[in-house]
C-alpha cells in the first residue's frame, strides 16, 4: 500500500474512475485538492460561481451518462452548489460533488466558512459521504461513483474535511466493495412483461408514454421496435422529449402543461398506456385523478419507489427499462405467429423479426 | 391568448434553428417560455440529444449545462435555447466558455420579460404585471463581446439564418440575441390543477 495524502488519494481514485475533467472553484478548505491538479492529468475547468460548476457537471453527466464532477470549497462554496444538486436529483442525473470542509476538530464550532453541507444536502442527493480519516477516501470515491451511476442515477456529495485532505495514510484502492441495502438493479419479472403484452393487445386504444428513464437507459431501439411492431402512437413526458424521433410517423411529441395538442388529446382518449421510466409528474399528467380515470397503466421503472406513487398501476415491471423492453420484444417474437399476422399483418411481423435480430 | 402573428414568432425561429442544426447536435434549455416553445417547435430527430431542467425547473441551468455537454461531446454543435431572464442567472459562465475554449451557442429568445410569469399574470391575474420587466438590460451582444465571445443580434429571419450559420462555424462561444414580442403566449396550455382534456388552445 502506498502512503499518500487524502487529497492525492481523491485524485487517484477519480482517475481510476475515468474522470478527465473537474468543474470547480477553489477556496481555503479545498486547496489541498487543488494543489493536486498541478500533479495529475485531470483537467480543471474554472467557473465564476459554484452553482454553474454543478450544472456543468450535470450537463456532462446527462450527455455522457458518466458522473460529471464538480469541486467547491466549504461554507458558501458548498451552499452555492445546493441548487445544482437538487436539479440533478430531480432529473436523475449522475453527478459527484466534492466539497472542502473545515478540519474535523473544527466541525460544529461555527468555524470560518463552515456549513453543515451534509445536513443541508441530504434531502437533495442520492447519497452523501464525509470521510473522517484519509484512508476512507478511496472507498468513498468508489462507492460514490457506483451509487451515482447505477440504478436510478443521481448526485452524490463527498464532503472532505481539510485535515483529511492534508494528512497521509497508507492507501488501499479496493475494486470490490459492499453497500448494505443498496440493490440498484432488479431483473425484470418476465410474467409481468407477459401480462403487459396481454393488456396492450386486448385494449382498444393503447399508447406509449416514454419518460426520461427511456433516455437514461438508452432504450431508443427497443422503444422504436415495440412502437413499430404494435403500431402504437408514442407520446413522451417533457423529460422524455426525444426518446423517440419526433419526425417519426408514430410520434406525437410531449404531453403536459405545454404539450402538443395532438399528444394531450390522444393521451386522454387512450384506454391503456405503456409508461416507460416516468414518475407521472403533475406537469406531465395534470390532475392525477383525471389522468388515471378509465386508463389501464403498465408502468416500467428502475425505481420501485415510483410504482403507485402518483398513479394507480395495473401492471408494474420493475427493472432497467431497456432490459424490460428487450424482454417484451423477445416475448412478442415468441407469440403465436398466426395471431400476430391477423393483428398486425405480415409486413410488421417480418419487421419485428428483423428488429429482434438486431437488438 | 395569442401566438405571434408576424415573422419573428417563436415557432418560426425554432423551426429555423432545427432546419440549420445537424441532427446529432445537443440542445439544452433554460426554464420558461422559450423552454416550452422548444418543446413544441424544436423536433428532436436523433434520440437522446435534448436536455432540460424538467423536474426542479432551474432557471440558469441550460447555459452551464451546455458547457458540460460540449465537454462530453466536443464533436457536435451544442446549443442552449435560452430566454433573457434565465440566461442572466448564469451568464458569467461566458468566462468559462471563452477561457476554456468551449464554443457553445446561446440562442436567446429575448422578450426582455420573465415571460412565463408574465403569461400567468396576463392569464390568471387580470394583466397586473408585477416584477417581470427586464427593461432591455443588459445588451447581450455587448455582454458577449465583453467576455471575448461572439455576439450577434438577429432581427429578421434572414439575419437569424446568417447568425446561426456564423455560430456553427465559430471557434468561440456565440450569443445570438433574438428580440421577440413580449406578449406572445405559449400555447396550448393546461392550467395547473386541471386535466389534460382542459387544454387552452390558441384563439
Amino acid at each position: 500500500m502506498e502512503t499518500m495524502t487524502g487529497a492525492k488519494a481523491l485524485m487517484t481514485a477519480m482517475e481510476k474512475e475515468g474522470v478527465k475533467q473537474v468543474f470547480g472553484l477553489p477556496g481555503g478548505a479545498n486547496l489541498p485538492m487543488y494543489d493536486e491538479f498541478a500533479r495529475c492529468d485531470i483537467r480543471h475547468i474554472l467557473v465564476r460561481h459554484e452553482q454553474s460548476a454543478a450544472h456543468m457537471a450535470d450537463g456532462f453527466g446527462r450527455v455522457s451518462r458518466k458522473a460529471g464532477v464538480c469541486f467547491a470549497t466549504s461554507g458558501p462554496g458548498a451552499t452555492n452548489i445546493l441548487t445544482g444538486l437538487a436539479t440533478a436529483q430531480a432529473d436523475s442525473a449522475p453527478m459527484i460533488a466534492v466539497t472542502g470542509q473545515v478540519p474535523v476538530a473544527m466541525i460544529g464550532r461555527d468555524a470560518f466558512q463552515e456549513s453543515d453541507i451534509i445536513g443541508m444536502a441530504n434531502p437533495v442527493v442520492k447519497y452523501a459521504f464525509q470521510p473522517r480519516l484519509p484512508e476512507e477516501v478511496p472507498e468513498a470515491v468508489k462507492k460514490g461513483f457506483y451509487i451515482a451511476q447505477t440504478g436510478r442515477p443521481g448526485p452524490v456529495l463527498l464532503d472532505i474535511p481539510k485535515d483529511v485532505q492534508q494528512n497521509e495514510a497508507p492507501m488501499d484502492f479496493p475494486d470490490e466493495f459492499k453497500i448494505q441495502g443498496y440493490h440498484p438493479w432488479n431483473d425484470p419479472d418476465i410474467a409481468s412483461v407477459q401480462k403487459a403484452i396481454d393488456m396492450l393487445l386486448n385494449s382498444e386504444k393503447p399508447i406509449i408514454l416514454a419518460g426520461g428513464g427511456t433516455i437514461i437507459s438508452s432504450a431508443f431501439a427497443e422503444l422504436q421496435a415495440i412502437a413499430e411492431t404494435l403500431m402504437l402512437p408514442v407520446v413522451t413526458t417533457f423529460k422524455g422529449k426525444g426518446a423517440f424521433p419526433e419526425n417519426h410517423p408514430l410520434s406525437l411529441g410531449p404531453i403536459g402543461m405545454h404539450g402538443h395538442a395532438e399528444a394531450n388529446k390522444m393521451m386522454t382518449e387512450a384506454d391503456c398506456v405503456l409508461a416507460i421510466g416516468t414518475r407521472f409528474s403533475d406537469r406531465s399528467v395534470g390532475t392525477f385523478e383525471a389522468f388515471e380515470k378509465r386508463l389501464k397503466i403498465i408502468h416500467m421503472d428502475v425505481d420501485p419507489a415510483e410504482i403507485g406513487k402518483n398513479q394507480t398501476t395495473s401492471v408494474a415491471v420493475v427493472g432497467d427499462v431497456r432490459a424490460s423492453l428487450r424482454i417484451m420484444v423477445k416475448l412478442l417474437l415468441q407469440r403465436s405467429v398466426k395471431k400476430l399476422k391477423i393483428l398486425f399483418g405480415l409486413n410488421t411481423l417480418e419487421k419485428l423479426k428483423h428488429i429482434g435480430k438486431k437488438i | 391568448m395569442k401566438l405571434h402573428p408576424g415573422e419573428m414568432g417563436a415557432a418560426k425561429i425554432l423551426r429555423k434553428l432545427r432546419e440549420l442544426l445537424p441532427k446529432e447536435s445537443v440542445v439544452t434549455t433554460e426554464v420558461g417560455q422559450h423552454q416550452m416553445w422548444a418543446s413544441l417547435f424544436y423536433d428532436v430527430i436523433q434520440p437522446g440529444t435534448f436536455f432540460s431542467s424538467t423536474g426542479l425547473g432551474t432557471m440558469g441551468w441550460g447555459f452551464p449545462a451546455s458547457i458540460g455537454a460540449k465537454v462530453a461531446r466536443p464533436d457536435v454543435p451544442v446549443v442552449d435555447i435560452a430566454g433573457d431572464g434565465s440566461f442572466s442567472m448564469t451568464e458569467n459562465s461566458l468566462a468559462t466558455a471563452v477561457l476554456e475554449d468551449i464554443p457553445v451557442i446561446v440562442f436567446i429568445l429575448n422578450n426582455s420579460t420573465l415571460g412565463m410569469v408574465a403569461q400567468w399574470q396576463r392569464t390568471f391575474y387580470d394583466r397586473r404585471m408585477v416584477g417581470v420587466d427586464q427593461g432591455g438590460c443588459p445588451d447581450y451582444v455587448k455582454l458577449a463581446e465583453s467576455y471575448g465571445a461572439q455576439g450577434i443580434r438577429a432581427q429578421s429571419m434572414d439575419e437569424l439564418d446568417k447568425a446561426i450559420k456564423s455560430a456553427l462555424s465559430s471557434d468561440v462561444a456565440t450569443v445570438i440575441d433574438i428580440p421577440i414580442d413580449p406578449e406572445e403566449d405559449v400555447l396550448p396550455f393546461v392550467a395547473p390543477g386541471t386535466s389534460l382534456s382542459d387544454m387552452i388552445l390558441p384563439s
